[in-house]
């Protein structure tokens, strides 16, 4: 059970502030909030009302943006406000297409940069280098590939975090030719 | 000794009614001396006002019966054409007002009180009309955001601040806090008007600057849509 902070039950943290100090304050412990919270249930996605998209896990998730206890809950404007300063201000979450808000946000609870030093590793560990391995198999078969931690991975949190390894000359991937471009296949080098 | 108990309450009586007629003979004469000093300001109002070594002799003069010299000046100048240093010394007694009314105010107070203190607080026979006390304001305009004039249902308030980064906390902004730790931490206008018989105006002008300095958070959601107004310590208390 997720244990929300202290400042999850304080009403006005539902309504946007008008100080801007204030309100900059607040936009961070929300962020923070965010973070904890899709760390506990391991959430990668999530969708601009707050939903969770993707989870790692089947349980039971609490509503992030409500708190039904105190009957509150952040507006719709609110939760964007939040969720654009966890993007542009905390550099933790991605839209996974930003023309098109709906298909989600990748919250990075862990960087980019850390979950692809993990992945590489785990890889490295497994002597898995220079064998081509298809998503399926990074994200479906763990006791073949990457691992628990990276069991159910979205694709898109994927491909971002291979993309990371691309780009430092650590890894190869095979594309689509569908004309999407989705990842199929990776080497590590 | 019955006898040196009256003799001595005779004793007292009479000391007491010299001590009297004393003072009394005392203050009279005061009273024609600070009238024969505001003539004497009027008639040399241009050499106390040119000559330095004469205005610094003056002043002291004021200090030592007791006359304040610029009210004196004050009314030399409105004997005279209003200048803009009548003006400035009205805006000197409009911040005094302000600043010792403020923890009963909260800094808000209506042009028509202000003036009225004003013309309370002159000794000197000067009588000063409403628009001076607004022009007066414009002078202050120049120290940035610490008095601004309003209109609020047609009557002009001045509202004052304080002094930027200001720690001290009014008597209005204590007693929200008062309010607050019986509600469990937070304020509304309703509140306020049952509680301390507050009107919207009052209420209003303690919040938004309670707000605008970070003491108070502002919640939409309260029952039936009612704004209600936080005190943020109540997040790390127990």
């Amino acid at each position: 059970m997720f244990a929300f902070p202290k400042i999850h039950s304080f009403p006005p943290f539902y309504t946007q502030q008008q100080n801007s100090t204030v309100r900059e304050n607040q936009l961070n412990e929300w962020g923070q909030l965010i973070l904890a919270y899709c760390q506990h249930h391991r959430i990668l996605t999530i969708l601009p009302s707050g939903t969770a998209m993707a989870t790692q896990e089947e349980a039971e998730i609490p509503p992030l943006f409500e708190n039904k206890l105190i009957e509150r809950s952040a507006a719709p404007e609110f939760r964007r406000s939040i969720l654009n300063h966890l993007i542009h201000k905390l550099d933790r979450a991605q839209y996974v297409d930003p023309k098109q808000q709906d298909a989600g946000i990748l919250i990075f609870w862990r960087t980019a940069d850390e979950w692809a030093r993990m992945l590489y590793e785990q890889i490295e560990k497994t002597g898995q280098t220079n064998s081509v391995l298809t998503v399926y198999e990074l994200t479906q078969l763990d006791e073949l590939a990457a691992g628990a931690e990276f069991r159910n991975m979205d694709y898109n949190m994927l491909a971002r975090i291979v993309e990371v390894l691309v780009r430092q000359g650590k890894a190869q991937v095979l594309r689509s030719d569908d004309g999407l471009g989705r990842i199929e296949g990776v080497k590590m080098l | 000794m019955n006898s040196f108990s009256a003799d001595r309450d005779i004793y007292l009586k009479i000391g007491k009614s010299l001590l009297d007629r004393h003072s009394s003979e005392l203050s009279a004469q005061l009273a024609v001396f600070q009238s024969a000093l505001v003539n004497f300001a009027a008639e040399n109002a241009a050499t106390i006002k040119k000559n330095r070594e004469f205005r610094d002799k003056f002043t002291k003069m004021c200090n030592l019966i007791g006359v304040d010299p610029l009210e004196l000046l004050l009314f030399v100048d409105s004997s005279l054409k209003k200048t803009d240093d009548f003006y400035m010394g009205l805006a000197v007694r409009i911040v005094e007002i302000c600043q010792s009314t403020r923890d009963i105010n909260g800094g808000l107070i209506s042009l028509k009180e202000l003036h009225s203190r004003l013309q309370d607080t002159f000794t000197v026979p000067l009588q000063i009309k409403e628009e001076d006390a607004s022009a007066a304001l414009r002078f202050l305009d120049g120290l940035g955001k610490g008095y601004e004039t309003l209109t609020i249902s047609d009557q002009l308030w001045v509202k004052f601040s304080g002094p930027a980064g200001s720690g001290a906390i009014s008597y209005d902004e204590r007693k929200i806090y008062e309010l607050c730790t019986f509600t469990g931490g937070f304020v509304t206008h309703r509140l306020l008007r049952d509680n301390y018989g507050w009107d919207q105006v009052r209420a209003k002008s303690v919040i938004d600057d309670m707000i605008r300095s970070g003491l108070l958070w502002v919640d939409s959601q309260g029952p039936g849509g009612q704004w209600q107004y936080w005190e943020p310590s109540w997040i790390s208390q127990d």
